[in-house]
């Protein structure tokens, strides 16, 4: 700085005075970010809030989505992959029949079904039928039609900590309708993905 | 090298975890020499609270930068989906109408900041040798603070930002060779999403890194050519009064810091910060450019033809090459002392200055003043409030439009309102209010008494249904039944509503109507029947289909000849399916905003 040698040489006196200043100054300056960043925080955590989405409430009924008609599914037939259509509220955007996701079907008996959640229990890739039960492409995870651990023929270790998630279901006029839940990947426990 | 740390004094207490790493930081960042050497920097004359205008508008640019980084987490640039994703930071977000208020009296905070701290720089004659570099520079960093407010008001894509910036690149293009810059600028010949994604691309990276380049070579050379002292005091006793400028100048800094953060969260929760319908362009609007763009826009009013380049060109540019020239026109300097500015550069300077500041008196004074104008004021705030409320209501479509909105917009749009509005000015009479459509209470209102002017009063069907002679209990009852043969989940009814309400319709309705349910080949059904067919009474089919062809005969084929239907709710064969859809939904949502 080529202006040093004007400051005057600070005492003791002087130097504690600058102490106390600079405290008194940084705090306040901390007051001054805390509100700054007061509203930027609350509005980066609004996806925490229950229910942070606009538009209309989606009734009750959205959250059955249709899997297609009964007599589309033969008794006793292999399992079929179904994708669930559901009305979204996606943040400012209401959109209808978005695909949410992708479901195993198979029809055990006249009025008997078997809806097992498509996606991996290891890391949410999506399975597909193979060799009479599922098997997921990307880490060769593999389960049975009833969607149990499956262990390998090989020995190899079989990757997902848990069997693949059962659906609701139920038969309303003539259509299979399907209660669609994600749940959390790579946990043996099944818990909903709020 | 840094020397390394003298050990503790034996008398002194052993140093703290936090006091060794501190230690063991700066030994390898040298960061206490860097603090140092910032905050040492020598304030001759002592700390003044007229140095804060500087560090209050950097202060105001972190402001802004904080603000405008939260709101692009959550804005999308698209034609379709600005508007909703601006309505959804301001309305859903939690304290988004905080970050969106600051944010927007920050721009105005910034404009005015940069019009004390030149000013303040002026007076103190700080542009003069050595320092005009700086003083240019801080000319470009005005001219960047306003090309940010320009491109930032487009963004939300409502009709005040879209008619606005329309004028603005308008007068780009009315520019010799503007006609280039405003395609490329606009991404086309018209407005559109290449638009808004190059005015967000300028808004939040060309500007902001621009202007940070800027802030930088600003500080920089400010630094290297010191505080500008006081221009009354003398040397000596500027030299006895030095103060470094942490923490004297940092105090006053800091403190004026809080007063512009109060004010403007005062401004953000007092007026806050509108959004108005999203931008139409087939609407008219009464364009106003945000207020400290009011000046050029008077200046524009008092030339035409070919002159009007004077207005948009010449003045403004004249006035910015006074700015860029005041160093030049005054180079004088008496000996070390700094001298206020001479009357060359003041007298300008303050023409300048007042000259902006009347063109924007007279501008906003004349429009206070125009009824057409606040007339227009006072309808464009009601749709903004309205639109706002409609799309709490019915949410916004994938094309990025406010359902319910549109509805609204259609019935006005479409001559509905000439027969269903109390003013009905049609020549045939007016028809039954359309308000609370759908719902069982207008349901209940109109079983209580159908021949309300609000119902059938006006109509020729006056005097053809009678009035629920029963209790108010039972006729509730039977609203709420006949709401739900809308089959909408949201007016389903418990079985026992069912149950005694069939009981009530059993009881008397039968005569005119034929029982909801009942099959259209069973020979319980009437085919002559006077009344309505209420199979899915008030439910999206049953509307839609009401009003494209109300002489459909479910409707009144029993009561009125079709030629009596025509005339009084003639059909609408030219609406698009999707134009009554959207009717129906805004009709089915009860109708808001049409009584």
């Amino acid at each position: 700085m080529s202006h040093d040698t004007n400051t005057p040489a600070p005492d003791a006196a002087e130097l504690g005075r600058r102490r106390f200043l600079g405290r008194l100054t940084a705090g306040f300056g901390a007051l001054i970010g805390a509100a700054i960043a007061a509203g930027p925080v609350a509005m980066l955590l609004t996806p925490l809030r229950k229910k942070p989405d606009a538009g209309p409430p989606i009734d009750d009924g959205g959250v059955w989505s249709p899997a297609g008609a009964v007599a589309r599914f033969a008794v006793g037939a292999a399992p079929e992959r179904v994708v669930l259509k559901e009305d979204r509220q996606d943040a400012w955007l209401h959109q209808p029949g978005v695909p949410v996701g992708s479901v195993l079907v198979q029809r055990l008996g006249e009025a008997d079904f078997r809806v097992l959640s498509a996606t991996c229990p290891h890391l949410g890739c999506s399975v597909r039928p193979s060799g009479g039960g599922y098997l997921c492409p990307c880490h060769r995870s593999s389960f049975t039609v009833e969607g149990g651990l499956l262990p390998h023929a090989d020995g190899t270790p079989n990757p997902a900590p848990r069997g693949l998630d059962p659906l609701e279901w139920r038969v309303r006029a003539g259509t299979l309708e399907v209660r669609w839940v994600r749940y959390r990947t790579g946990t043996a426990d099944r818990v909903p993905v709020a | 090298m840094e020397p390394a740390k003298p050990l503790p004094e034996p008398s002194e207490p052993a140093p703290g975890r936090l006091q060794r790493f501190a230690d063991a930081l700066d030994q390898r960042t040298g960061y206490r020499a860097l603090l140092a050497a910032a905050g040492n920097e020598p304030v001759p004359g002592g700390a003044r609270f007229a140095y804060v205008f500087g560090s209050a508008l950097l202060f105001t640019f972190v402001l802004q930068a904080v603000t405008g980084i939260t709101q692009a987490s959550a804005y999308a640039p698209t034609t379709t989906d600005a508007w909703g994703s601006v309505y959804y930071i301001q309305n859903q977000m939690t304290l988004g109408w905080l970050v969106r208020g600051l944010h927007h009296w920050g721009s105005s905070a910034m404009i005015v900041l940069c019009l004390m701290h030149m000013t303040q720089v002026l007076l103190y004659g700080a542009y003069r040798k050595p320092r005009e570099a700086n003083w240019l520079m801080g000319c470009v960093m005005l001219l960047l603070v306003l090309g940010f407010g320009l491109t930032g008001y487009l963004l939300p894509w409502d009709q005040k930002g879209y008619w606005a910036t329309q004028v603005a690149t308008s007068i780009m293009g009315g520019t010799p060779g503007g006609e280039f810059i405003q395609t490329v600028l606009q991404g086309g010949p018209e407005y559109g999403n290449q638009t808004l994604t190059r005015f967000y691309a300028i808004h939040v990276f060309i500007l902001p890194i621009t202007l940070t380049l800027f802030i930088v070579g600003h500080v920089g050379l400010f630094r290297r050519h010191g505080v500008t002292p006081h221009p009354k005091r003398a040397p000596a006793e500027l030299a006895r009064k030095t103060q470094p400028f942490w923490p004297y100048q940092m105090l006053y800094d800091t403190l004026f810091a809080g007063v512009v953060l109060a004010i403007l969260v005062a401004m953000a929760v007092l007026v806050g910060v509108s959004l108005e319908a999203p931008a139409d362009p087939a609407s008219g609007y009464e364009a106003r450019p945000e207020w400290y763009f009011l000046f050029l826009f008077q200046l524009l009013k008092y030339f035409e033809g070919p002159m009007t380049l004077v207005g948009t060109v010449v003045i403004p540019g004249l006035a910015v090459a006074f700015l860029l020239a005041i160093p030049f026109i005054d180079r004088k300097r008496d000996g070390e002392r700094w001298t206020r500015p001479p009357a060359k550069v003041l007298v300008p300077f303050l023409l300048l200055f007042g000259g902006a500041g009347a063109l924007t008196l007279v501008a906003m004074r004349s429009d206070a003043t125009d009824p057409a104008f606040l007339e227009a004021r006072a309808q464009a705030d009601a749709e903004a409030e309205q639109t706002a409320r409609l799309a709490q209501l019915g949410g916004i479509d994938a094309q990025g439009r406010v359902v319910l909105a549109q509805g609204a917009q259609l019935f006005a749009d479409k001559g509905c309102a000439s027969c269903h509005a109390q003013d009905a000015t049609a020549e045939d009479g007016a028809g039954p209010l359309l308000g609370g459509w759908g719902t069982a209470l207008r349901v209940d209102a109109f079983l209580a008494n159908p021949d309300h002017d609000r119902f059938f009063g006006k109509t020729v069907l006056k005097g053809g249904m009678e009035a629920w002679g029963g209790s108010a209990e039972d006729r509730a009852t039977l609203a709420r039944w006949l709401t739900s043969l809308s089959g909408d989940p949201g007016h389903a009814v418990p079985p026992e509503v069912t149950e005694a309400a069939r009981a009530l319709w059993d009881d008397g309705c039968t005569d005119c109507h034929n029982t909801p349910g009942v099959s259209h080949l069973a020979k319980a059904y009437d085919p002559t029947a006077i009344g309505p067919d209420l199979d899915g009474y008030m439910g999206f089919e049953w509307t839609r289909g009401l009003i494209r062809d109300a002489t459909q005969h479910r409707y009144y084929g029993g009561a009125l000849e079709a030629d009596q239907v025509e005339r009084s709710m003639p059909p609408f064969p030219d609406l698009t399916d999707d134009e009554l859809s959207l009717l129906t939904r805004w009709l089915l949502a009860g109708a808001p905003g049409a009584d």
